[in-house]
């Protein structure tokens, strides 16, 4: 009987697309995709990282079909586990992804990023060697453990200098983001300042991105040369692509001192630099014979550890005496460095390995290179020696793939989707869309504003006997002292019970009189609620607390929260049942949400945390919900340890698993709108509880009901809190239902308070917007035309010789009103002080958005 | 000797059980035979026709918390009391960057001029009558130092100088509650007046005006500059100046009568309210 060869089986591959890591600092247009393969191997489970950096217009629906593929073909592969045929297996399936219905293989299809090939090939890299108790970069051959010829790169460019601890000096210090041959020159003779003194380091690598003519090039090599013979300048100077590539064959007046000592590793002189992926293999070797001295590879560029590796044994065996740089060649978070250290020391020569700035902090994305005095060591633990804090990094996911897939379950209820309205929103922080949502609803019904801040605008009409406004969702109808009392839970719930209205039972004690709530808690019984007396969003609140322990915990959570806590500690009976907001105007019920706390479903085949990525890319296309991802923190592990379960639990199709107490959707909680099959006597309550505080107008009023279609008798119901400034966008984008439009509500109400009782709204808006403040030579009316023309909208924008903007505005309400609201931000150097709004009607404008002086 | 009672309550109750405005509002309820709850420092319930009323300090439901909100910076209930027509001041708001551009702006308006800190109370790092560009350098610093770090986004504003008298009208509902007056620079020296035989009725019209423009707004303390009292023509010679939906601020503890005056009028308002059904 033959013996089998040890192999592999990938057996689950997930991608994940999310805004970048934190470390990534200032590159807000990139979008990280994270690659996770999990493989058995003789019954044993081992799961690989890969990472890719993609331009935000590769993050297109055609990309990601690509990625789809790759879900799709390597899942259920079985990759053998001998080094040799496990790497020519990994490269044979890589080649084979390509976008459906292209033919072509993606070294020829340029619609396929290399980044995300390399993202899929480190993945099956970390998995393989893992497997083989081997770390990567043995595998694929390296025998160096440690290595010294590192570089850090600067940006000579930045607009923000670089901290001097961002620059460590390594020996070769490589500079980009130059502008001219003397920028360039300047940056070899030091910046003067002091803190980045070029002779600090052995070598400088000028990368020229191809800018200089060759007369300019000509001009910068003579400079630098009488600068080494007059000894002014004592480094060894690298030239990357300094001239076009057209310009390439004048090389040899490039190289007046390169001193070449055919191998000798000790160099002098002056050394021109190109990028192999640029070039055809016969055009690259052409240019290695002309004299080019050194090669700049770039991980990326060149499609991964693989295709880079081979390219450098042969360049190794053709040409030993050719200086060998690496990169990642693209911003990366630590699974990339690790790739790239891997692939270094296995390299067959490496004079500059460049080592990314973001790798050198700490990251949610694996765990930094070991870098000491200089010298970095190879990973020698299995695999590539790091991974991802998955969990935390799911708050950050936009898209989800993964096979095998969910399996479609029939006639469950989809979520809504308002791709536009996210569109129209995406720049507003959170509480903006409420005063957004508002200020539409208030130029809908004729009505003009003044805005002041993102929060706050007052709206003007000549039949208003007083101006209305909204400063959140708080209009002229929410007071002072109604507010304060809506603020403190306990004096909250004397108002309710003393209105005869059903609440929790419990009580309130100081910070430090936890020994009384416990023994508050024994008399009442378990379970209990702990939550901070002036609390928010669900912040410090501690639900269905069974023990002791449990309830000292939570108070000691509660009295410790960032909202509210140290004014007191409520200790309340835990009521068993939904939780619900229930939005009442002016003594009538406009929406009612029913908020299911976080939970996923299990389908038999998914994980927990791929069931939340699923869910966090649904909410994705939520307005409301976008920026309040499910996450799966140390509540949601708790609430999984209860039920026996890990994030990379896969439960039964159907199983219900609870991931957070409370339905706040900041907690990652979910709303379904069920205002039309709510019992009429809940909506009642919810209207007597309104009417419980004096002074308020509106209000969000929070009940725990067993089942809303019931009547109260039937049931058991307690309010639990009253909203003076309720949040409505959940009421206008529910996950679930019909959309309920407050904002109109809210207005037309104010209105009527004023005296005015509005007609229907209109759809569409002509309106005269005016900017005061530092508006003028800052760039606003560019930045305002490119908003006003991503929303197709028609007008135009001029500056005023008083000092403020105009603009004329027409189109749909909503991006009009989404505009107008964003006017008061403006771009980075602007100081918007107010915005005027009023509507107009005269004829003149054209299709288009445009600037006018 | 009302007012004696009031110190010495004040006195027994300020700061640990009460804040001295509240505290004023429980002795005004207590005179008026009203029971009172009070939950803390600052919110007390007042009954008034069997209705338990909060308060506070001295503000009860009508006062919105949005008023307050707009009412905290200088330069928006400006743009607001100007957009109903009234007659404000010319002013421009500024960065702590911006002196050169305060200067420039100063003298287009035309010195003397006024500064303050746009977003604080009335009296810090307030300046009244610069006459040139080293005297507003000098004001300048104060009022940025007068923020401290209150408000990192604050801003200066500058207006032009009106010199005139200076009214403080306390108004509850549609009814002026008080009156007190100074002359300009010499906000602290207070004098009671009587509301209907020294004001001209233009005047206290334009300080009704003035509350209602500011939405949600019951009562508050609005501040006026009338140029020449004997004019009868209001509308160029009564200019706006402030106003104050936290009374608190506005009632010069100087003063008892002016805050029992105030605090007597408020309660009246909410049991007018309170017959009305409208509380």
């Amino acid at each position: 009987m033959i013996p089998q060869r040890p192999s592999l089986d990938v057996c689950r591959v997930s991608a994940y697309e999310s805004r970048p890591d934190a470390s990534v600092r200032g590159r807000r247009n990139l979008r990280t995709l994270i690659v996770r393969a999990e493989g058995v191997v003789s019954d044993r489970r081992v799961a690989g990282w890969g990472e890719a950096v993609l331009r935000e217009e590769d993050s297109t629906r055609q990309r990601w079909d690509s990625i789809e593929v790759a879900l799709e073909l390597l899942q259920g592969a079985r990759i053998p586990l001998t080094p040799r045929r496990a790497l020519g297996r990994i490269s044979a399936l890589l080649q084979s992804i390509v976008i459906p219905g292209q033919r072509e293989s993606r070294g020829n299809d340029p619609r396929v990023p290399k980044e995300i090939l390399v993202a899929f090939e480190v993945a099956l890299l970390d998995l393989v060697a893992q497997a083989s108790n081997s770390p990567v970069s043995a595998y694929i051959g390296g025998n160096r453990r440690t290595i010294t010829a590192l570089a850090y790169t600067v940006d000579a460019g930045a607009r923000h200098r670089h901290r001097p601890a961002d620059d460590p000096t390594y020996p070769t210090r490589r500079v980009v983001g130059l502008r001219s041959w003397d920028d360039a020159y300047a940056q070899v003779l030091g910046d003067g300042t002091g803190e980045h003194r070029s002779n600090q380091h052995s070598a400088i690598w000028l990368d020229l991105h191809g800018k200089l003519s060759v007369e300019d090039a000509s001009r910068l090599v003579r400079a630098l040369n009488e600068g080494r013979t007059s000894g002014e300048i004592a480094q060894r100077i690298i030239l990357e692509r300094p001239v076009a590539k057209r310009d390439l064959h004048h090389i040899a007046q490039l190289r007046p001192s390169d001193t070449r000592q055919a191998g000798s590793a000790e160099r002098q002189g002056i050394t021109i630099m190109i990028r192999p992926d640029r070039y055809p293999r016969r055009e690259l070797d052409q240019l290695l014979d002309a004299g080019i001295g050194a090669l700049h590879l770039s991980l990326h560029h060149l499609g991964g550890i693989l295709p880079t590796l081979n390219l450098a044994r042969y360049l190794g065996r053709k040409y030993p005496a050719v200086e060998v740089a690496l990169s990642t060649g693209a911003t990366g978070s630590a699974i990339t460095a690790q790739a790239l250290a891997a692939l270094a020391a296995a390299l067959p020569r490496i004079d500059h390995l460049v080592i990314p700035p973001a790798i050198l902090h700490e990251s949610t994305v694996g765990s930094p290179l070991k870098i000491a005095d200089y010298q970095l060591t190879i990973n020698d633990s299995p695999g590539l020696g790091t991974s991802v804090d998955l969990p935390t990094h799911l708050q950050q996911v936009r898209r989800h793939g993964r096979r095998p897939s969910a399996p479609q379950s029939k006639g469950s209820l989809q979520p809504n989707v308002f791709d536009h309205d996210v569109n129209l929103t995406k720049s507003f922080a959170k509480g903006d869309v409420d005063s957004y949502l508002l200020e539409q609803a208030a130029l809908a019904y004729g009505l003009s504003s003044t805005r002041f801040t993102r929060h706050t605008f007052v709206s003007h009409h000549p039949k208003l006997t007083t101006p209305i406004g909204f400063f959140l969702t708080m209009s002229a109808g929410t007071g002072i002292s109604s507010h304060a009392i809506a603020g403190d839970k306990e004096e909250t719930r004397r108002c309710l019970r003393d209105a005869g209205l059903p609440v929790a039972e419990g009580d309130s004690f100081t910070p430090n009189e936890m020994d009384h709530a416990v023994r508050f808690a024994q008399r009442l019984g378990y379970p209990v609620v702990v939550k901070p007396q002036r609390g928010r969003q669900g912040i410090g609140v501690s639900t269905d607390l069974r023990t002791e322990d449990d309830v000292r915990q939570a108070f000691i959570r509660a009295a410790t929260s960032a909202v509210g806590g140290s004014r007191g500690v409520i200790v309340e009976r835990h009521i068993l049942g939904a939780d619900y907001r229930i939005m009442v105007v002016g003594g009538k019920v406009i929406s009612a949400i029913l908020r299911q706390p976080s939970h996923v479903v299990g389908d038999g085949a998914s994980n927990i945390i791929d069931l939340v990525a699923d869910k966090n890319v649904r909410r994705n296309r939520n307005p409301h919900l976008v920026k309040r991802p499910m996450k799966i923190g140390p509540e949601a592990i708790s609430m999984l340890a209860r039920q026996g379960l890990t994030e990379y639990s896969v439960p039964d199709p159907g199983q219900h698993i609870r991931l957070s107490g409370a339905g706040n959707m900041s907690r990652g909680g979910e709303s379904v709108e069920v205002i039309q099959e709510t019992h009429e006597g809940i909506l009642e309550l919810a209207v007597d509880a309104l009417k419980s505080i004096r002074g308020l107008d509106h209000a969000g009023i929070d009940l725990f009901i067993t089942d809303h279609r019931l009547p109260v008798d039937q049931q058991s119901v307690v309010i639990c809190e009253i909203n003076a400034s309720p949040q409505i966008t959940s009421h206008h984008f529910p996950h679930y239902g019909s959309s309920r439009q407050v904002s109109y509500e809210l207005v037309r109400r104010s209105c009527s308070r004023s005296g005015f009782h509005v007609d229907s709204p209109a759809f569409n808006l002509d309106v005269e917007v005016e900017i005061f403040g530092k508006v003028q030579a800052v760039g606003y009316r560019d930045w305002f035309a490119r908003i006003a023309n991503e929303f197709s909208l028609s007008g135009y924008i001029r500056n005023l010789s008083s000092g403020s903007v105009k603009a004329r505005v027409a189109g749909p309400a909503a991006p009009v009103a989404a505009l107008v609201a964003r006017a008061i931000s403006g771009p980075r150097n602007a100081f918007p002080e107010y915005v005027n709004t009023k509507h107009i009607s005269e004829p003149g404008l054209t299709e288009n958005f445009e600037v006018r002086p | 000797m009302i007012e004696n009672g009031l110190a010495e309550f004040i006195a027994e109750q300020a700061p640990l059980h009460a804040s001295a405005h509240s505290a004023i509002m429980e002795w005004a309820a207590r005179e008026s035979g009203l029971r009172i709850r009070r939950a803390d420092r600052r919110l007390i319930y007042i009954e008034i026709q069997g209705i338990s009323t909060p308060f506070v300090d001295m503000n009860g439901p009508n006062s919105s918390l949005l008023a307050r909100t707009l009412c905290g910076h200088i330069d928006r209930q400006r743009q607001i009391i100007r957009a109903c027509g009234l007659a404000v001041p010319r002013y421009s708001v500024f960065r702590s960057s911006a002196l050169h551009e305060a200067i420039s702006y100063a003298e287009d308006i035309g010195w003397p001029v006024t500064i303050m800190p746009a977003s604080l109370a009335r009296d810090p790092g307030a300046a009244t009558n610069l006459k040139d560009p080293a005297q507003l350098n000098a004001a300048w610093r104060a009022a940025w130092k007068a923020y401290a770090d209150r408000d990192p986004g604050g801003r200066v504003m500058v207006e032009e100088y009106l010199a005139g008298e200076e009214f403080r009208f306390f108004v509850v509902g549609r009814q002026v509650a008080a009156v007190t007056k100074w002359s300009a620079g010499r906000e602290q020296e207070h004098e009671v007046i009587e509301p209907t035989r020294e004001i001209q009725k233009h005047v206290a019209e334009f300080a009704l005006a003035a509350i209602g423009a500011m939405p949600g707004m019951a009562y508050g303390a609005i501040d006026l500059v009338v140029r020449d009292l004997s004019e009868t023509n209001a509308s160029r010679e009564v200019w706006f100046k402030r106003i104050e939906v936290n009374v608190t601020r506005s009632v010069p503890l100087l003063l008892p009568s002016v805050q029992l005056s105030f605090a007597g009028a408020i309660l009246r308002y909410y049991r007018h309210l309170a017959d009305a059904n409208r509380l």
